[in-house]
């Protein structure tokens, strides 16, 4: 198995990618996948992955390519995330959650804490009314019934201050 | 039988799935709504499992089913995902927040999985078999959040770790070592002629 050796993957709608060996290998999945059957010389179908979000998913592993410390990098949740990883995640919340599927289904664990942070990011020092607005929910709340979640909150957060 | 009923609430969830996509995220939140059991309404046996209560390995064709609709709303991503790895790494204000927004996000704030989820990520570490008999993951979180360390007997070259006390060497009713308070110690080591004790970021500290 040379490290320069070339993979065959295929997209839910049958685009075909070809990708490096140690691209491929950030992947857990397709990772385990080539050790354990070798070299098999056609493509590797990937139902649960559309193209556009496959060309993604590539380009993150290309850019961290050479990371030595890719597999440790984001464990720190307090951690900022450097500035191209940023850039890449701005993207529409519906490309956003396919990205985390996709990382969660090929079991890229770097780029699964990146969009999880950049998702709570979003969710993080807002009001529940931004809230709302970020994530188009409706409230469904009678006023009576808020206030006591805001009752049961208080006890809370005082017992956990 | 209350195992049962939920997984049949999970497949229900996923047959829906389809027409929840023409619907408004409202209605979208009631239908998922039906879905959680939060952690009160759960015997406390259940909830004293080491197993996440919601964890159900989900199949492939579970997840292909999942997979043909793009998610297009946050309550479309799978529950573990959503609560296990994004809930679970806010903070408890934003959490406070959070629950305040709908009827399922509060549900979700209240999940067990999430607390459990939310004690590993912040403590690092297996709750000792005291804090296990509290039962839900959320009294855990809590107990563990507001740890205090009480030690009493002699004090002899300082071991109880309060500083000296000059008046009497031997203290009988437990004290509070309050320098230890909010720095969340885990556990604690007495050698006899001192003490260790681990904090949640894994410094350990020393005395007597």
């Amino acid at each position: 198995m040379s490290a320069h050796s070339q993979i065959l993957l295929t997209s839910s709608e049958g685009t075909e990618f070809i990708i490096d060996r140690d691209i491929a290998d950030k992947s857990m999945l397709l990772k385990c996948m080539l050790e354990d059957i070798g070299e098999i010389g056609q493509a590797v179908p990937l139902p649960n992955v559309s193209g556009p979000i496959l060309t993604k998913v590539i380009e993150y592993c290309t850019h961290h390519r050479d990371d030595p410390n890719f597999l440790s990098a984001n464990d720190d949740v307090a951690a900022e995330i450097d500035e191209w990883d940023l850039e890449y995640c701005k993207v529409d919340q519906g490309t956003l959650y396919e990205l985390i599927l996709a990382a969660n289904y090929l079991d890229i664990k770097p780029l699964m804490d990146l969009t999880c942070k950049t998702v709570a990011n979003m969710i993080k020092a807002k009001s529940p009314e931004e809230i709302r607005k970020t994530f188009n929910i409706t409230n469904d709340f009678t006023p009576e019934e808020e206030d006591q979640v805001r009752r049961e909150n208080g006890k809370g957060s005082r017992r956990l201050s | 039988m209350t195992l049962r009923r939920r997984t049949s609430h999970t497949t229900n969830t996923n047959t829906k799935n389809p027409d929840k996509t023409t619907q408004g995220s409202g209605a979208m939140s009631s239908t998922t709504l039906n879905a959680i059991d939060p952690f009160h309404s759960l015997p406390s046996l259940e909830s004293t499992s080491s197993l996440p209560t919601w964890f159900e390995p989900t199949t492939s064709q579970h997840r292909l089913q999942k997979q043909q609709q793009k998610p297009t709303g946050i309550f479309q991503l799978p529950f573990e995902i959503l609560v296990g790895q994004i809930l679970a790494i806010l903070q408890l204000s934003d959490l406070a927040r959070l629950a305040l927004v709908s009827k399922t996000m509060q549900q979700f704030c209240q999940a067990d999985y999430l607390w459990q989820r939310k004690f590993f990520h912040d403590f690092h570490h297996r709750p000792n078999r005291t804090l296990r008999q509290l039962g839900s993951w959320k009294r855990i979180y809590q107990a563990m959040d507001r740890v205090e360390v009480y030690t009493w007997g002699s004090n002899g070259d300082c071991r109880l770790g309060y500083g000296r006390t000059p008046k009497k060497v031997y203290e009988s009713v437990p004290k509070r070592i309050r320098k230890l308070d909010g720095i969340g110690i885990l556990e604690l080591a007495p050698t006899g002629w001192g003490c260790h004790a681990l904090d949640k970021n894994g410094n350990v500290w020393a005395w007597g």
